[in-house]
């Protein structure tokens, strides 16, 4: 419990850093912002009327307390472009991001674990040296093509070809096939390609060798002796990836006309509607952190010994 | 070599990239830029194999004059990461102890982010653009490369030589510059090359997007950006750029990949036939012997036999230690006997039995209950993640079909049993909270589970203290009294076997070279090689100003085996006639024999 | 928040003309059943009082009616208004009888002038002011007599034709204008029952309307029970979705076109899209005040190209400056554009004073000849192919073209307040001629919104005079007019853009960017 406490307490300094640099970014940007998203020639009024609505003509201190206290009153500012409370845009389109998000990992876990634990059982040593090769080729090559040739690819083939699924938009289970689909599988062949290495590594363990000699049958032996340690390296990398599902969430849902958060985020920076691109930075961010908050708590509690590791 | 096949397809994609980003601009650059109003937005041709863009222009010239920019954007965005990376990850080893942990910190929080939400974050402030992208892939790729700088540096830092510049009153950052960097380049270049790749999707990514190159100008991501919304009526047009990016990343990848594994020099397994075993007749079973070895080979593909025609036996209630040098392949015997050797070894013998049944024609229960092993590392051998208790109770589950009650009430005896205090507290335990020699214990209770014939101890208290090696080595004795079981004990010390064994199989070369009852180690061993090992062992009565003796020359490798003697050129008795491999023959004490032409 | 001129946003917002859909869960059937339209862009507020963009006038087409109507053929037919009375300078409408509004209240006179009045007031800053609604109109209403009079302080040429596009807002909207937020409160043949911006707006049908344009109903066999607008930002998913069954109609502008009007099962008709034009700056001490320069700089270009190439070789012929269908039918522009002519060009631009520097650039008292480009990023490459195109055409005359691609509400803050522009990509989307006055004369942006500070005497005078012709007659000098700016190269006339609606399980009627709701129908099949 010490351990949780800790990892928590180190969760919110991170929080607090986050909100520091997503209230900084403004002030980071060369020159000054609002002129930037103006253009050289705006008349004074103009900027000034502009700057007071982001509230940059108040001391940087005070700004920043009146940003905290709006952030946790779920205040994020309104959208330069559509006039809309960004908190309002998150509200609706987080869930839907989230939905997607959670699903891939889901499913790319649900399919990659096992297989890469698989092909390292059955290529152990150097024992079928083309299925091996096959494998590590294709994950290869899989983890490689971007999100948009899959979800292009999906389309065009489960869509339009077949008519299996709805070729875009949120709706029914159906409809969350193909996106998750494409979000999934670079995922999935990277899961699956570090389950296998892992599943290797265990494999050589002394313990392994001597659960062997005790001839426990098979499937006990990987489950409950080989898996819990490939579990926990697996997991430590796929938090990684999980947030890295950020990136593909974008593009899946551009290419599958996804109310999500990604459509925004990508609008607002294009047309520097910087109230929506900070506040859809922050959620991204807090985001990260959960989900890698959740995962050390999770391998805390499968691997022991980690919390002795925790630096 | 034939494993590098991914090696050389990337080193080939890469410069072909290479190449085209060279030699693309001067040769197509012109096709690329001729507008052409009559030829807009059409699809393949033979006049445009790529189709053309709103403006009439080849879509095929632009793919390949892109190259050059989006290879150059990546390779300065790598740069500028892993430049940025290397200093971040460098400092806290110059830095006071405070600000360096602030530093690390920071870098840990900062890895965590994907990115692209760094990317972004930077393309807010920088603006649009390929600088701005260029700016935010670096930020991306810089937290990585910081990490492992870190990582190699704290692990390089604390080496000696380090330590001895320290001490010399050397400078940290001269130390820095002078000892950890040039230590780290390789592991860190081979981390670039492959963040080079991922530069490369990442700013195709962001142009994609619409977040990088703007045009007029144009890279991959640029030319996917202005394709995909005619990928279904046209898709060639897309697809094109696609493949470029799709190649360039994973030409990078492999390369990466193929340089990371010749750096970590993982051998590969030669090819070959396994040579056939030269195996003798079974025979009769021994009706006392409750493990029965006769001629026992392991071989490996190559024509490798590390070891060649073993036998030996063990009787109920008897401690037979197995010796020799590393690589003498006592080990293996060990694990043939065990059925542990791995693939793609091969196992054959004559007659390999235990109480009298063929150890292949036993079923997993009766194996499971009746061998018990022990392995040297007591740490290794206990699964970390599970509690010691499940580990025992496991046995009795699986093969006595014990309900979990009753089969961990049986663990916590055995445990018990073995002197461990506390066995129910214990039981709860993982096993990094016992200590190593009650990890130790805890393992040979493991084989007290069933009842156990055989004890196979491969090492057993290598890892140990020399006071607690003595408490299990007592163990051991009692186990085997107690339940009349045959304990292989394997060692290299041969003091240790002395004093512990009954009986004691000395191995060199993946021969038997000698058996003899361990009361007559000391003074009546026969072999040479036996007797080396003796007088190289020293005891309080040594003379301390000459050299600990030991045996000139080293051992043959499997590699190097022969017909012959395997001892016979670090022999002091060698002759003409051991070019011949001496048989093992009784020598003149019963339960003695050896292996020697020249043994009195 | 900042002084966005309603007519840079309407010119704007026809850059935005473009896949209206809305898609729908269940699949359509026949007699009830739902219609689903993908639209490109979320409408936004749905206040007809406010609404500029092309998008939430769609929406909004089927909630609310019109006084007046146009048929296919451009003629005006009664809609809210049984008959009227023009004069040079106010038209009196009768309204019909029997008018409920979605409420179930009776649509009274009062509604229609209240619902003029709320766009005049200076107070609601209504983008529509002066637009959609001649600037100075008054709204009289008499309940007694039924009637509504629209008076205008000096004679108006179109005065009827402005009817044809005010929303009447009816009911308790018309009291408290917040409702109409995310509601609608309107007479027309459907009403919003579900909002999910960003995403979808469902409209239930009103079984008892019975007073559309030309007396149509709703009770007609296929009009669907519900419509639903589905939010498609992207056309390649609106043509997926309407291949596929889950959309039945939307409107397409890009490559997707030719795939979907070849799929089996889709009706198709190509309508009018606006005009891709660009103009010349005329402020102080711009290089592009000079006529003979604006002259050269147009003979540079070979507009056939720069028009197929904006448009993707899906554009016509430019005719006119107003959108179609318009009240005056003609060809304004052939024959009236400076040719092309790059060795004029050449030599103009010499005789001018700019005369080729070593870098082939011309320069004139030191000054180099460089026009910044400004034009808006939509989601159509044309437009960015075009800016390209005219950036190198130009260049090879010896002229620094920076291309400066802005997103919609940048574009007008550019074009009206910073004016950080010397040629702009603009077509700016008009139903009359007459609402072009104010951005083609008088005082310029930021006072007034004239964005390019054109002076042109002869428009001036010609508009002037057509002014106090009643519609129709006038239409041979408003025509006259736009070939005087053309022949000043004021703004160069390229192509005319077309769109494709594209439909399938159904059939709908649009005209003018509006949706007739009582042509909506379900067919067999989708």
């Amino acid at each position: 419990m010490r351990f949780a406490a800790r990892r928590i307490v180190r969760f919110a300094v991170s929080l607090a850093v986050l909100l520091v640099a997503s209230f900084a970014m403004i002030h980071l940007i060369p020159g000054d912002p609002v002129r930037a998203s103006l253009g050289p020639a705006a008349p004074v009024e103009l900027v000034e009327a502009r700057r007071q609505a982001l509230g940059l003509d108040r001391p940087v201190p005070e700004q920043f307390l009146g940003y905290v206290r709006g952030v946790l009153g779920g205040e994020f500012g309104t959208s330069f472009l559509t006039g809309e409370r960004v908190g309002d845009v998150i509200a609706a389109r987080l869930p839907v991001t989230l939905s997607l998000a959670l699903l891939a990992t889901a499913v790319a876990l649900l399919v990659a674990v096992p297989l890469g634990m698989w092909i390292a059982i059955r290529t152990e040593n150097g024992r079928r040296r083309g299925a091996e090769a096959t494998f590590t080729s294709v994950t290869g090559l899989a983890v490689t093509v971007p999100e948009f040739l899959y979800a292009i690819a999906l389309v065009s083939v489960f869509s339009i070809g077949l008519g299996w699924f709805p070729p875009a938009g949120r709706g029914g289970p159906e409809s969350y096939v193909l996106p998750v689909a494409a979000l999934a599988i670079g995922p999935a062949a990277m899961i699956a390609r570090m389950c296998r290495l892992e599943t290797l590594r265990e494999l050589a363990a002394e313990y392994v060798r001597l659960a062997r000699a005790k001839r426990l049958p098979a499937p006990r032996l990987y489950i409950r002796h080989v898996l819990p340690g490939t579990l926990t390296a697996t997991l430590t990398v796929s938090g990684l990836l999980l947030t890295g599902l950020v990136t593909g969430s974008v593009i899946v849902e551009y290419v599958f006309a996804w109310p999500g958060l990604g459509q925004r985020i990508v609008e607002a920076i294009v047309q520097k509607d910087y109230p929506v691109a900070q506040g859809l930075i922050l959620v991204y961010g807090a985001l990260v952190l959960v989900v890698n908050l959740l995962v050390d708590l999770a391998l805390g509690m499968l691997d022991p010994t980690s919390r002795i590791k925790e630096t | 070599m034939r494993r590098s096949l991914p090696a050389w397809i990337g080193g080939g994609l890469v410069a072909a990239m290479v190449i085209l980003a060279i030699a693309g601009p001067p040769i197509w650059g012109e096709a690329a830029e001729r507008v052409d109003p009559r030829a807009v937005l059409q699809g393949a041709s033979a006049e445009h194999w790529l189709g053309t863009d709103n403006l009439g222009r080849d879509l095929l010239a632009r793919v390949l004059v892109a190259a050059r920019f989006s290879l150059l954007l990546a390779l300065i965005a790598t740069a500028v990461g892993g430049g940025a990376g290397v200093l971040l990850g460098a400092l806290p080893s110059v830095l006071p102890r405070p600000a360096a942990r602030f530093v690390t910190g920071a870098v840990n929080t900062l890895v965590a982010f994907p990115g692209l939400l760094l990317a972004m974050f930077t393309a807010v402030i920088a603006g649009l653009g390929a600088r701005g992208a260029v700016l935010g892939v670096a930020a991306a790729i810089a937290p990585g490369v910081a990490r492992l700088t870190q990582t190699l540096a704290a692990s390089v830092a604390g080496a000696d030589y380090v330590a001895a510049a320290r001490m010399l009153g050397v400078s940290r950052p001269r130390v820095l510059v002078r000892h950890v960097l040039p230590n780290i380049a390789e592991p860190l270049i081979l981390y670039l090359t492959q963040a080079m790749g991922l530069a490369l999707l990442a700013l195709a990514s962001m142009s994609f997007l619409g977040l990088g190159v703007q045009p007029p100008d144009f890279d991959w991501g640029r030319l996917l950006f202005d394709g995909f919304p005619r990928i279904y009526v046209t898709p060639v047009v897309a697809l094109g750029p696609a493949v470029a990016v799709a190649l360039a990343g994973i030409g990078f990848n492999l390369l990466g990949d193929a340089l990371a594994q010749a750096a970590s020099r993982r051998g590969a397994h030669a090819g070959g036939a396994v040579p056939a075993a030269d195996v003798s007749e079974a025979g009769e079973p021994d009706p006392e012997a409750v493990l029965e070895v006769r001629d026992l080979t392991v071989a490996f593909p190559g024509g490798l036999t590390p070891v060649r025609g073993v036998s030996l036996a063990v009787a109920p209630g008897e401690i037979v230690g197995l010796v020799g040098e590393s690589g003498c392949g006592k080990s293996l015997t060990a694990a043939a006997v065990g059925g542990l050797v791995p693939y793609p070894g091969v196992v054959t013998a004559a007659a390999l039995r235990l109480c009298g049944t063929e150890i292949s024609e036993m079923s997993p229960k009766e194996l499971g209950t009746s061998l018990a092993m022990v392995f040297q590392d007591p740490m290794a051998s206990l699964n970390p993640a599970l509690r010691v208790g499940g580990q025992l109770a496991e046995v009795a589950i699986v093969h006595q079909n014990a309900p979990r009650a009753a089969a961990h009430r049986r663990a916590v005896d055995r445990l018990g049993h073995v002197h461990i205090p506390e066995p129910e507290r214990r039981a709860r335990q993982h096993p990094h909270e016992l200590s190593g020699g009650m990890r130790q214990r805890a393992v040979i209770a493991m084989g007290l589970m069933g009842a156990p014939r055989l004890i196979i101890a491969d090492e057993p208290t290598t890892a140990l203290d020399v006071t607690v090696q003595r408490q299990i080595l007592t163990l051991l004795r009692e186990v085997t009294a107690e339940t009349a079981a045959a304990t292989l004990f394997i060692s290299h010390d041969i003091a240790v076997v002395g004093e512990l064994c009954d009986r004691v199989v000395v191995m060199y070369a993946g021969r038997v070279v000698e058996e003899l009852p361990a009361a007559r180690l000391a003074e009546g061993a026969a072999h040479p090689y036996t007797r080396a090992l003796i007088a190289s062992v020293p005891d309080m009565d040594t003379d301390r100003t000459r050299p600990l003796a030991g045996i000139p020359g080293r051992p043959p490798t499997p590699a190097e085996f022969t017909d012959g003697c395997a001892f016979a050129p670090r022999c002091p008795l060698a002759t003409a006639k051991c070019a011949d491999h001496p048989p093992l023959a009784d020598h003149d004490a019963p339960g003695h024999r050896v292996a020697c032409w020249e043994a009195t | 928040m900042s002084t966005i001129r309603g007519i840079a946003v309407l010119g704007v917002a026809c850059l935005l003309a473009a896949g209206c859909g809305g898609t729908a869960e269940e699949r359509p059937a026949q007699g009830g059943g739902t219609f689903s339209f993908a639209i490109n862009a979320d409408p936004g507020a749905l206040d007809p009082g406010m609404a500029a963009l092309t998008v939430t006038n769609t929406v909004l087409s089927l909630a609310y009616d019109t006084l007046t109507a146009v048929d296919a053929d451009g003629e005006i037919i009664p809609a809210l208004a049984e008959k009227w009375d023009v004069r040079p300078d106010s038209v009196t409408f009768t309204l019909r009888q029997g008018v409920t509004c979605s409420d179930g209240s009776a649509l009274t006179a009062d509604d229609v002038a209240a619902s003029v009045s709320f766009i005049t007031d200076p107070k609601n800053k209504s983008p529509l002011n002066g637009v959609y609604v001649p600037p100075g109109m008054t709204a009289k209403a008499d309940a007694a007599a039924g009637t509504v009079t629209l008076a205008t302080p000096e004679p108006f040429a179109f005065i009827l034709e402005s009817s044809r596009d005010l929303f009447i807002v009816c009911g308790k909207g018309g009291k408290d204008r917040s409702l109409l937020e995310r509601g609608t409160s309107g007479s027309g043949p459907y009403t919003l029952t579900e909002a999910v911006p960003g995403d979808h707006y469902t409209f239930q049908v009103r079984p008892d309307y019975a007073w559309g344009p030309g007396g149509t109903t709703t009770k007609e066999p296929g009009q669907p029970d519900k419509v639903v607008f589905r939010v498609v930002p992207n056309e390649q998913t609106a043509a997926n979705l309407l291949l596929s069954g889950g959309l039945n109609g939307a409107l397409f502008n890009g490559v997707d076109r030719a795939r979907v009007e070849a799929a089996p099962g889709v009706t198709a008709s190509v309508l009018p899209a606006g005009n891709g034009q660009f103009f010349y700056h005329q402020g102080k001490d711009r290089p592009t005040r000079d006529p003979a320069v604006r002259k050269a700089l147009t003979q540079a270009i070979n507009l056939t190209e720069l028009g197929g190439i904006a448009s993707g070789g899906a554009g016509r012929a430019a005719t006119t400056l107003v959108l179609k269908p318009s009240p005056c039918q003609g060809d304004s522009v052939a024959g009236h554009v400076p040719g092309h002519d790059p060795a004029a060009a050449a030599s103009a631009l010499d005789a001018a004073g700019w005369k080729a520097g070593p870098d082939g650039i011309r320069v004139k008292d030191g000054e180099k000849l460089t026009l910044r480009l400004l034009y808006a990023t939509t989601r159509s490459a044309g437009v960015q192919a075009a800016a390209e195109y005219l950036a190198a055409e130009w260049r090879k005359a010896g002229v620094e073209v920076a291309l400066n691609g802005a997103i919609d509400t940048k574009l007008s803050e550019s074009l009206m307040v910073t004016q950080d522009w010397d040629v702009v990509w603009l077509p700016i989307g008009v139903n009359l001629p007459s609402q072009l006055i104010g951005f083609l004369s008088g005082p310029g942006a930021p006072e007034g919104g004239n964005f390019a500070h054109l002076k042109n005497e002869r428009y001036e005078r010609l508009v002037a005079e057509a002014g106090g012709k009643p519609g129709p007659e006038g239409c041979k000098l408003w025509l006259e007019a736009e070939s005087a700016l053309f022949e000043n190269a004021d703004l160069v006339p390229v192509m005319e853009n077309t769109q494709l609606l594209a439909t399938k399980g159904g059939t709908l009627q649009v005209l003018g960017g509006n949706l007739r709701g009582t042509s909506i129908r379900l067919t067999e099949g989708g």
